[in-house]
């Protein structure tokens, strides 16, 4: 058999060269997860209901103490969704949440967490937290840590019921809960 | 109608709130070029960035990425062990070029870095969590004591090279740091079982985590072995199996977002049964083996730097047919970093170790006196500047680097007095994918109580022997000269490659001084009459070719020269030249294969140790592991398959009373389970 040689050169070359994959940086934990906040944009769509109008923001908000600090604005600084403004909205409240298309709940809210997913449940917001049994509790993205990287669960049957659609690329990624029946 | 609640503004908002301000501008430039470069990772890559962990990193007393370390650094990750089917610490160190590992018998090895191998290899230092077990007695590891749950290891760092501006007299030739998991990264039990034939015939561990409230965590571990006998050149079973039960336990508690506390502990009893010669009469000596440690560690964040205080109690106890020795050590050592910012960096430290021990000395092996309690005091300074180029956070997207580092630690020792020993370092980012270091550093291994306490009578073919000690015996002295560069175009590849030229002064011989007519004895002490060189190139390649395979190869060169003093009358003359192999090599696979199937080989090659009678050896290591369930393990795997057995060092010149064993082929099945 005829050994593909140039080919298999090609291949060495990429693997070796390619030259978008730079070594990974490391990065506090809470930059990691601003920047998943951003990425998670390109992955979701909200429905057309979830904006009054073209020109409105797209709203990202933390609800109680804030984990980011500077960094969550300056991961969305300048970014557009779908054409509308990304703006960070530090909240100490839930009254606005109806203005949220991304709700990040701090775990400071923990105790406060099943009130909070059962007021919001009929909007269309994607809620994210890190704190524990998240999804289980009526959660849709939740952060975990394995070692020293930050992996997610997804509970998709939770998005959709909310108006939001997941793309498949998400999902192959996350670790995919289902919630038992009730 | 739901009630709505009014949310509180906790204390972390204010707490960014007063912090930010102060170091505004830089860490905002940082900060923004770092997540600007997270942005433009893909999802897949973005999952596999690491967090920062300020609790890590012990290599260079602060957290520093691999590919940024001015030195010869190798890492052995928990992954690393686990698929290689490592059961036994000093194993795993036959995964990192430079380092010389051969197995003496069950129980034994000679361990070194960079030459000078041997049963009692002095020029490495070995640190479990901080504590060093390296023994001040005869400058040796007692690698038989040296365990803890396998499991529960999160990395070695393996420096090669001098590290005693950092660490103090005796890391001449290198420093192993063995860190273990934080408590946190341990919740939930484990229980591992292990049976096999020719290295462990069982191993049965549990660890239990825990946590206590909310930053409180905490883990308890047991663990029993048992080790298999080796064999002889003709293939008899020798009396060298062994045993061990240890326990211990780490609690992490995380006072405040600033404050980490650590308390750890173990307790360890077994025995380990050797041959000796005693005047050339074979024995078979049952060594007890008792010991326990404890150790507190405080560290305190400040947003430019840190501190840390630990202090730690050690003790152990072995029980010889020729010796017993009781030994209890108390260290106290505080480090305070300081980055004014990205351009600067300082570390300074104190330290003070206080060793006591107590020998029950025989007519064969004594020392004199019977009781001794040494003081060690040190202090050690290192400052990091940039001299030229952009700075870069975390060490990425850089235009160019170039820093200087120097340092340097200043000791006191009851039997050398006064040591220095500075290093200077260059190290230059060309980009974020090469690096180029290069180090010039002065190391000594002082005066082991052996040198200068010890009488010992054996019986050599030449007629009796007395060894005795000499209280003039001076630090053995090594000027070093190092370069290194590594090239790491992408997360999949990386490859590094370092060069020493070594140059040791007043190395230990050993001279005869009198001779007494009845018995006819000859009369030794251990004096400094020689010189030498060593040199060699270490090189180490990994790379994941495709997600689910990746190899890693490396390939160390060495060679040593001796010259010694033409007044030295040293009975085994410059023979020493053949203690370390000129070739070393290997070739690791780790395979992931559908089915939750893994399949790892290892390749070593060792080329012969003629002053040890060892011809050269290749071995080769199979694992296969399945993970049944989510929670469940089983592995199955062969060691040493090429041949039924082999030498890997012997007894050598040395008057040494231990008999050599061969390593046998060995296989094992080993079950973990996690709920």
């Amino acid at each position: 058999m005829r050994i593909p040689w140039r080919r298999f050169g090609i291949l060495l070359f990429l693997l070796f060269f390619e030259p978008s994959e730079a070594a990974l940086p490391i990065a506090q934990e809470y930059q990691i997860k601003a920047v998943f906040l951003y990425k998670f944009t390109d992955f979701i769509e909200w429905p057309e209901s979830a904006f009054a109008n073209r020109y409105a923001p797209f709203n990202i908000c933390i609800l109680g103490d804030d984990p980011f600090g500077k960094g969550i604005d300056v991961a969305l600084e300048n970014e557009k969704v779908n054409g509308h403004h990304v703006k960070i909205q530090r909240l100490n409240h839930i009254k606005k949440v109806e203005l949220c298309q991304i709700l990040f709940i701090s775990v400071s809210e923990k105790y406060l967490m099943n009130d909070i997913l059962t007021f919001i449940q009929r909007y269309p917001i994607l809620t994210i937290s890190d704190s524990e049994h998240f999804v289980i509790q009526g959660g849709m993205i939740q952060f975990f840590k394995q070692g020293n990287k930050i992996r997610f669960y997804i509970a998709p049957e939770t998005a959709m019921e909310a108006g939001l659609k997941i793309s498949a690329n998400l999902l192959l990624i996350a670790k995919i809960v289902h919630r038992t029946p009730k | 109608m739901f009630k709505l609640k009014n949310i509180r503004v906790g204390c972390l908002t204010l707490f960014l709130a007063i912090i930010m301000p102060i170091y505004a501008t830089e860490k905002d430039n940082e900060q923004r070029a770092l997540i600007n470069q997270l942005k433009k990772l893909s999802l897949e890559e973005l999952i596999e960035v690491e967090i920062f962990n300020p609790k890590g990193g012990l290599a260079a007393r602060k957290v520093q990425k691999l590919t940024q370390t001015a030195a010869a650094l190798f890492v052995i990750t928990q992954e690393d062990i686990r698929r290689a089917g490592i059961t036994r610490l000093p194993e795993a160190l036959r995964m990192v070029p430079g380092v010389q590992v051969a197995r003496v018998s069950a129980n034994k090895w000679a361990i070194s870095t960079r030459g000078f191998n041997g049963l009692y290899a002095s020029k490495l230092l070995v640190m479990i969590d901080g504590r060093t077990v390296y023994t001040p007695l005869r400058s040796e590891v007692f690698w038989d004591v040296q365990d803890t749950l396998i499991e529960d290891v999160e990395r070695i760092e393996v420096i090669r090279g001098p590290g005693s501006s950092l660490w103090g007299a005796n890391a001449v030739n290198g420093v192993i740091n063995i860190v273990t998991k934080s408590a946190k990264e341990t919740q939930g039990s484990l229980i591992t079982t292990y049976v096999g034939q020719g290295e462990e015939r069982a191993i049965v561990g549990i660890r239990q985590g825990g946590q206590l409230g909310n930053d409180v965590h905490y883990r308890v571990y047991g663990k029993f072995f048992e080790h298999d006998h080796f064999v002889n050149e003709q293939g008899e079973a020798q009396q060298d199996n062994w045993q061990m039960k240890r326990g211990g336990f780490r609690m992490d508690w995380g006072a405040s977002e600033q404050d980490n506390l650590t308390v750890q502990g173990d307790i360890y009893h077994g025995f380990v049964k050797q041959n000796i010669s005693v005047f050339q009469v074979q024995q078979n000596d049952s060594v007890n083996l008792n010991g326990l440690n404890l150790l507190a560690r405080w560290q305190h964040d400040f947003s430019n730097g840190d501190i840390r205080l630990q202090t730690y109690y050690d003790h152990t106890r072995r029980d010889r047919l020729i010796l017993d020795e009781i030994r209890d050590t108390y260290d106290l050592d505080f480090q305070h970093r300081w980055q004014p910012n990205e351009k600067q960096e300082f570390i300074w430290g104190l330290g003070f170790r206080y060793s006591q021990d107590e020998m029950d000395n025989t007519f064969i092996l004594s020392y004199i006196p019977k009781k001794r309690q040494d003081k060690l005091f040190s202090a050690f300074v290192r400052s990091e500047f940039q001299i030229a180029g952009e700075s870069e956070p975390f060490g990425y997207k850089s235009t160019g680097d170039l820093r200087l580092i120097i340092g340097s630690k200043f000791e006191h020792n009851d039997y050398s007095g006064f040591e220095i020993q500075p290093t200077i370092r260059l190290l230059w980012k060309q980009s974020d994918k090469q690096i180029l270091w290069a180090a010039i550093s002065r190391a000594v291994r002082t005066p082991s109580r052996s040198d200068s306490d010890i009488e010992y009578n054996t019986l050599s073919d030449a007629g009796a022997i007395r060894i005795t000690g000499n209280h003039d015996f001076q630090s053995e002295e090594l000027l070093a000269y190092e370069l290194g560069y590594r090239f790491n175009p992408n997360c999949r590849f990386l490859l590094d490659i370092s060069l020493f030229y070594n140059e040791y002064d007043k190395l230990r011989t050993g001279e005869p001084i009198d001779f007494i007519s009845t018995p006819p004895t000859i009369i030794f002490e251990p004096d400094n009459q020689m010189s030498g060189e060593v040199y060699g190139l270490e090189l180490s390649a990994s790379w994941k070719i495709f997600n689910i395979w990746k190899i890693i190869s490396t390939y160390s060169y060495l060679d040593t020269q001796l010259h010694l003093n033409p007044t030295s009358r040293y009975f085994v003359k410059e023979m020493e030249e053949d203690d370390t192999p000129h070739h070393q090599a290997s070739l690791r696979s780790l395979l992931t294969l559908p089915h939750h199937l893994e399949l790892d080989t290892a390749l070593y090659y060792v080329d012969n140790v003629p002053n040890q009678n060892s011809p050269h050896y290749t071995r080769f290591d199979i694992r296969l592991g399945w993970h049944a369930w989510k929670n469940m393990e089983l592995s199955l795997g062969a060691r040493n398959l090429f041949k039924k057995q082999h030498r890997e060092f012997g007894n050598g010149n040395s008057i040494s009373t231990i008999m050599a064993n061969e390593v046998r082929q060995a296989v094992y099945m080993q079950l973990k389970y996690r709920f």
